[in-house]
Parts: structure tokens; sequence; C-alpha cells
């Protein structure tokens, strides 16, 4: 516990110093303002090049949106993510910074936790509040096609879940593999293979990239499956990462 | 809501976008000037913060930093 | 304090300790001694429990250190040959962290920081994060870390190698200081004027095996022979002949003015030398006793070991 603490103050301290938050925290919220500002311009920029009326060709709604944050959310913002946390254990076991706590008692299944909850708790109030934040971009810019806001917010906790998955799987894969850039490359191939392994019926509802299509389709009612497995998945990525470290030699 | 926004109501929700760009562009040159940095000379960073924008910046932030 | 009986470390097929043995005295300072990759600076991460061993025994303050059971030593302090820091923190936050973990209350911690902070002499540069730090001040800080919750035994890899004299003067001051605490410390050096200036016992490690383990003094009177430097006022030219004979000169060397008599048996050359000199009738100007340094010993052994 006292170890629990004593890293969770660091992490803050650390994220804060090396503008982990600044950088995550725009590349979360970014795109919740960029993109329906974006889709709201389209008609005006393309009406010179485009003959006909735009509407058929695209769809310009509240619904568009929001699926537009999640397209969005799902790429460019996962990647800031994971390039952003790459390095978070892996760094601290190859430069021996776990040396000197180590030393003086430091409980090291205590360091991986708490990086994986601080970690997850600052990704989903990030998501959760992109996702408001684009709520009212796309309830004030549009009018047609409405979301309500608890769909908004299933979704947002949908997508919390998945960056949870992706900090956990990052962690696991960081305390594995020696360089940061590795561990970050192997989640987005983990990223990609799933959302084409989405294909498989059979598995489709045991694989986290359920959780992204299901929020970019409003449409929760059989997502227990997912979650239940999205959950599990996490506290076993959480164990091994414990045994990982705890087995693994610190210089 | 309606569709048609007038262009000072339109500027109003877009000033964050303006604000996060230019304050995101400022504190990257600052630390362009104080950091030392990775993988490019520092005359290249700055293009790519200048004209990578938001990106370009985030990018700088993550990768092109020297964090010791 | 520290008794270690037959240790045995290996890399796959690689073994690069080969049953080593060696004690270590309470209160003393012993020093291990080895070129670049003799195996110092592993002996030293299996004592401290960083790394798992294949075979031997290993008792630190009584308790064995079993293999297998990597547990925190919470009666040591250790100082890594190149410490790393979290160093987007300042010192003091780094001393409370430290502190926080190890989970004494925080009045003490307080008390342990300004006291360590004065020690190491960085109370100055206290507020200033690590990264600003050079090299002399981390292994200052580093020190104090070790020295934090005050440990009977203190590990030092390295501790002055790549430091200006100026640091590595305040290191070596820093652990007599910790010696005449009462603290038993165990260091790995390559710099064998830091071991001879502040080592009590001394073990020669090369190539996997300990080549000499003991007290530095014994060492010195063991394989050292001495050479006594006189300095004539004119020069004797009968020097060679009137001293070949006597048996317990080895060799005697002639420097424009200056002799070097080398002698093999020390006692004998302390009754008897004066005597001989006098026989000369030559006026002396300066008459010394030149001792080996460790690093001529150290040289000598290796290069016996390499012969075996």
């Amino acid at each position: 516990m006292k170890t629990f603490k004593a890293y969770l103050k660091k992490e803050i301290i650390e994220s804060v110093r090396q503008y982990k938050y600044l950088i995550i925290l725009i590349g979360v919220i970014l795109f919740a303002i960029v993109d329906p500002v974006i889709l709201k311009l389209l008609p005006e920029i393309l009406k010179n090049k485009i003959p006909g009326d735009l509407s058929s060709l695209i769809q310009i709604d509240r619904k568009a949106a929001v699926q537009n944050y999640i397209k969005d959310l799902s790429q460019i913002s996962l990647l800031i993510v994971t390039l952003t946390l790459m390095s978070t254990l892996s760094d601290e076991i190859s430069s021996q910074k776990l040396i000197f706590p180590y030393s003086k008692g430091c409980n090291l299944s205590a360091v991986v936790i708490s990086k994986i909850l601080h970690h997850s708790a600052i990704l989903s109030i990030f998501v959760i509040s992109g996702f408001a934040i684009n709520y009212y971009y796309a309830t004030t810019l549009f009018n047609k096609n409405v979301i309500t806001f608890d769909k908004i917010l299933i979704s947002s906790l949908l997508m919390s879940l998945y960056f949870v998955f992706i900090v956990t799987l990052l962690i696991f894969f960081s305390s594995i593999l020696k360089r940061g850039i590795i561990a970050a490359i192997s989640v987005l191939v983990v990223h990609v293979v799933s959302a084409i392994l989405m294909n498989v019926d059979s598995i489709s509802k045991f694989i986290p990239y359920n959780l992204i299509l299901t929020a970019n389709s409003f449409n929760t009612d059989d997502i227990f499956t997912t979650v239940l497995s999205v959950v599990l998945y996490c506290i076993i990525l959480s164990i091994l990462t414990v045994k990982m470290i705890n087995k693994s030699e610190l210089i | 809501m309606v569709d048609k926004l007038s262009t000072s109501e339109f500027i109003t929700l877009i000033l964050p976008l303006i604000i996060v760009q230019l304050g995101l562009v400022i504190f990257s040159i600052y630390r362009l000037s104080k950091d030392k940095v990775k993988y490019f000379p520092k005359w290249l960073w700055l293009l790519i913060i200048l004209f990578g924008e938001i990106l370009g910046c985030l990018i700088f932030l993550t990768i092109g930093r020297e964090r010791e | 304090m520290i008794k270690v009986t037959n240790l045995t470390k290996k890399y796959g097929i690689h073994e690069v300790l080969k049953g080593i043995s060696f004690k270590v005295e309470k209160g003393t300072i012993y020093g291990l001694l080895g070129r670049n990759g003799a195996g110092k600076t592993t002996t030293m991460n299996i004592l401290t429990g960083l790394i798992d061993y294949d075979d031997g025994e290993i008792y630190i303050d009584g308790k064995i250190l079993k293999r297998n059971n990597r547990k925190t030593l919470n009666n040591i302090g250790y100082l890594p040959e190149s410490p790393a820091f979290y160093s987007y923190l300042t010192a003091y936050e780094y001393l409370y962290f430290i502190g926080e973990i190890s989970g004494i209350p925080y009045q003490k911690v307080k008390m342990q920081v300004e006291e360590l902070l004065e020690i190491v002499k960085l109370k100055d540069h206290a507020k200033k994060k690590i990264q600003e730090y050079s090299r002399g001040m981390k292994q200052k800080l580093g020190l104090a870390v070790a020295l934090f919750n005050n440990p009977e035994i203190i590990f030092l890899d390295e501790p002055t190698s790549a430091l200006d004299p100026e640091s590595r003067h305040d290191i070596l001051n820093l652990i007599l200081d910790m010696k005449k605490n009462g603290k038993t410390i165990f260091l790995s050096t390559h710099i064998l004027s830091d071991a001879e200036r502040v080592c009590d016992y001394i073990g020669i490690l090369d190539n996997g095996i300990i080549i000499f383990s003991g007290e530095l003094r014994e060492l010195k009177q063991k394989y050292i022979q001495p050479i006594y430097d006189i300095t004539f006022e004119t020069f004797p030219q009968n020097i060679k002949e009137k001293f070949n004979n006597i048996e317990w000169i080895d060799d005697i060397k002639i420097n424009n003015d200056k002799v070097s008599i080398y002698v093999n048996d020390i006692e004998r050359a302390k009754k008897n030398i004066i005597n001989e000199i006098s026989k000369l009738k030559v006026p002396v100007i300066s008459f010394q006793i030149r001792e080996n340094n460790l690093e001529d010993i150290f040289i000598r052994m290796v290069k016996q070991n390499e012969n075996i």
C-alpha cells in the first residue's frame, strides 16, 4: 500500500512534468471539437467542386459527428496514447530506475498496479469528457438524427473500457519487451488484428474491438459478453504483468 | 439549434480550437528552444511544429524530446 | 557480517563466478578489486538480492540469502555503478519518495532527509531537478539514498569511477565517515589507489575466481618486496660486489646517484641494512623504503593467475 501510494504520486508528477497529461488530453479531446466543425464546414468547402446535393452523398448530422469522433479516437488518439505511454514500465526496468526503490523495500506488484490504475483512470476521465464536449458541439451544430445523451454516455464508457484494455496490454508488453517502441507496435498490431478478426462471427463477441463497433452503432443490446470478456482480459493481463515483473531481473 | 449559424456564433464555437492551437504552438516552440531533441535537427522540428499544427506539436512533444 | 562460500553464477554456459568465497567483518571496509568484466558487479547484484545465483551459500548479517527468493533486504543500502533516478523529481522529492516506500513515519523521513542532505553536502541543490545534476552530484545523492533508513551494510559499486578528482575525494571521505559510524562497507572498484586509501580488507577477483582475500596490510606484506632507495653523496663504485652476496638482497639497480635495493626478507633487511650501508663508508643523503603499491601487486597477481 505504501508503495502504491508513493508510485501513484510519482506517476502524477511524472505525467505533469513530462507533459503526458497535456499530450493525451489534447490527443483525445481535439477531435471532439474538430470533427463536428469540419463536418459542418464540409458543404461550404465542397460546394463549388461537387455539383448537386451533397447530403445525398455524405451523411451530415448529429450521429455522424459523434461517429467521426469515435473513428478518430480509435485511430489517431489511440496512436498518440500508445506512443505517450509506451515506455512506462520498460523504461523503469531497462534504465535500472527500480533498483533504489527496490533496495528500500518497494513492492513491485504495487508499482505495476499503480501504473495500470493511474493511466486507466486518466484515460477514462479524458475520454468521457471528450464525448461530453463532442456531444455539446454535435447538438449545437446539427439538429438532424438526434442521439440522446444516455446513448453517448454508454458509448463513452465502452470506449473508455477499450482504452483501459489498450493500456493494460501496453503495460503487459512493456514488461516483457525491453524497448517501449516495440511494445507500442505490438499493441497496435493487436488492435489491427482484432479489428480484422471481427469478421469472424463466431468469436466476434469476445474480441475487444467489438466495444468500438458497438459504441459506434449505439446499439448496446448485446454487449454484456464483450464487456465481461474485456474486463477478464484486463485482469489476466494485470496478473501476468505482476508475475513477469516479479520474475524479471531488475538489471 | 438551427442549421445556419451566424458567423459570430461559429467563431465562438471554434475559439477553443484556436486557443489550444496557438497555445500549443507557442509552448512547443518554447520547449524546442530549451530541450535537447531527437531524430531531426531543431530547424526541422520547428517546421513540423509550425506547419504540422496541433498534430505536429503532439508528435514533437511525444517523441521529439530527449527525456533525460 | 557477510559470508560467502563457493558462490557460482552462470549466464548460459558462460561461468561468470566460479565458486568464490570470502568474509567481511563488521565495521570494516572490504574492497573487491578486479578488471572490467571480472564479475564484480555480478557479485554485487547477487549479494544485494537483485539477481539470482546458481550455487553456493551467502550469509548476510547472520541470515541466509536463499536462491530463487528475491526478497528485499531491508537492512542494506546499495549504490549501483550508475545510479538512475526519476530525474524529473528534485532531490527532496526523490528522497521523500524513497522514504514513503520504506514505510517510515513522515516526521522521521523529514528528519532523515535533512540529515542525509547535510552529510552528502547537497542541501544547496536539493530543490533542483535531478536532471540538472552533474555526475558527482548524482553519485552523492545515490549515496544519500543508500544511507536512507540507516542500513548496517552498504554496498557500493564503483563509487568513484567516472568522477572528477574533487568529487572522488568527497566520496572517499564520505565512505571513511560511514565506517566511523560503525557501518560495514562492501565496495567494488578498479581504481586501486582509491581502494588503498579506504579499504581494510581486499579481495581480488579475476576471471571469476578470488585470487586473494584478506587484510590489505597482510597483502602488502605477503606480496611485496620492499625496495630501499638510497642516495649517496658520492657514488659507491663497489656497492654491487659488496651487496651481491648478502642473501636477503635480491637485486640492486643503479640510476645515476640513486641506488635501489630490492630485498626479499623484509625483517632481516630492517635489522641489517643500515649496518651494511655504513660499511660502505660513503655519506648518505637520503634513505627511504619504497613499498610496492597495490597497483604493482595487483598486476603481478593477475599475471600469475593468467599463467596458471
